[in-house]
């Protein structure tokens, strides 16, 4: 039963917790016990999304579930939700399938495999826990849903309302995006709040760039630098911008100008009911170090930056600020070589943190 | 009765607030709103508090009455169903906040 509840293709359905109160009050001992066994996975999925891989493999050694198996190569598995706010939805294209000619569909799919490659070519990942997960995704969620998101399992991706948004598909840095939110749920569990909330963010814009540059083969240089730049309407519109961030868009009709800062001095100190306390706006500080460390190397920002942050991203705690992402970087870029560290110090310090 | 509503996070960090007034809007639907907080037992209501999620929204709604005031949030993924229709209907009045 455990084993089942970590296997890949019934990683999402867990009982019901409505089902499982019922069950807990049942006259039959056997269903009581395995509702109790169901009640403690439950939690156990519910909170391993949040921590740390140290605290995720002791909790599973206490409660004695295997980990899952490890599949050597990429699975993708698109669900349709149709309009509606179900999850998964149907399954309607698998690893190997045919184009199904629905865009969102395919455009999930390649971009979905695009960011695999990504990941296991550069810094040999083996998907999103580095055990070969599968990588399932819904589209068509919701009706004109402006949104995509990671709700800890899977990807999903609304069509957009076609005035403001258009379909969350359409870029791969975004696909790809979401995708590192799952990298690093797997990683450090950067809680989703204030700087560690931004750090997340931003370890997800900066993969996200990355991923659009290795398939565009783009050096530093050759790169946009934009998140988004199909998804909001509007030729002279994006979502973000690592090189220059507040400028992605500026005197839009119904947003206004981007509001991210991107230095210390502009940080922008908001309440937790604003954007979990402007985790996608203060990101745009993390994000601009990384650029500016990015373009003093050159080359293709994987090679050594994105290298050095992809072993951050291992080595942060849940909870990390800009000054300890800061300090760790410069620590594992020193490792590399003084150019390296020359590089990551002056991007931290063109941002105001150091 | 004053209801603060705000709908913040989402990929594109967008805030998106309304505040409403019963005393100022339609009898009907001030008394639509009254019903749901009274069904809904507002003032007594606790809700688990919930890790935020990547990218997925998060609602806030605090109610003012009398002497009474109170504030719950949740995630557009997990709406306490007594609630609905009032996010419902308020999503539809909500204008975005440019910071």
């Amino acid at each position: 039963m455990i084993e089942k509840y970590f296997c890949h293709d019934d990683f999402c359905r867990i009982i019901p917790p409505y089902m499982i109160d019922k069950l807990l009050e049942s006259k039959d001992s056997k269903i009581r016990k395995m509702a109790l066994l169901s009640f403690k996975i439950d939690n156990f999925i519910r909170s391993v999304r949040f921590i740390h891989k140290k605290e995720r493999d002791l909790l599973m050694e206490e409660l004695k579930i295997k980990p899952v198996k490890i599949v050597k190569k990429k699975i993708r598995h698109i669900y349709d939700s149709q309009n509606s706010q179900h999850l998964p939805g149907i399954l309607v294209r698998k690893e190997g399938d045919k184009l199904s000619n629905d865009k969102e569909v395919d455009e999930a799919y390649e971009y979905l495999g695009d960011t695999y490659d990504f990941y296991n070519t550069i810094f040999k990942r083996n998907s999103i826990d580095n055990k070969g997960m599968r990588l399932d995704a819904s589209v068509h969620y919701g009706d004109h849903y402006n949104n995509a998101f990671w709700n800890g399992w899977q990807m999903v991706f609304g069509d957009g309302d076609g005035k403001i948004f258009n379909r969350f598909t359409l870029d791969l840095d975004v696909v790809g995006h979401e995708l590192t939110h799952g990298v690093t749920q797997h990683e450090c569990a950067l809680i989703y709040r204030f700087q560690s909330g931004a750090l997340n963010e931003s370890f997800s814009d900066i993969f996200g760039s990355m991923i659009k540059q290795f398939k565009l083969n783009q050096t530093v240089d050759q790169a946009d630098w934009l998140i988004g730049a199909n998804l909001l309407i509007g030729e002279k519109y994006a979502i973000r911008s690592l090189k220059s961030p507040g400028t992605a868009y500026v005197n839009h009709p119904q947003l206004g100008t981007d509001p991210q800062p991107s230095t210390m001095d502009k940080y922008k100190d908001l309440e937790i009911y604003q954007d979990n306390g402007g985790v996608h706006v203060n990101c745009g500080i993390p994000n601009h170090a990384f650029y500016v460390a990015a373009m003093e190397l050159g080359g293709y920002a994987w090679e050594k930056v994105g290298l050095i942050w992809y072993k951050l991203l291992q080595k942060l705690d849940s909870n990390a600020n800009f000054e300890r992402a800061a300090k760790l970087s410069i620590e594992i870029a020193e490792e590399m070589g003084e150019q390296e560290r020359e590089a990551v110090i002056k991007g931290w310090k063109e941002v105001m943190v150091i | 009765m004053k209801i603060k509503f705000i709908q913040s996070g989402g990929f594109a960090g967008i805030v998106k607030e309304a505040n409403i007034d019963t005393d100022k809007i339609p009898k009907d639907t001030a008394d639509f709103f009254q019903d749901i907080i009274t069904n809904a037992d507002f003032f007594n209501l606790q809700l688990k508090d919930e890790q935020p999620m990547p990218d997925v929204e998060q609602i806030y709604i605090t109610v003012e009455q009398e002497d009474k005031s109170h504030m719950i949030s949740f995630s557009t993924l997990n709406i306490p169903e007594k609630l609905k229709p009032l996010v419902d209907e308020i999503q539809k009045q909500m204008e975005i906040k440019k910071f």
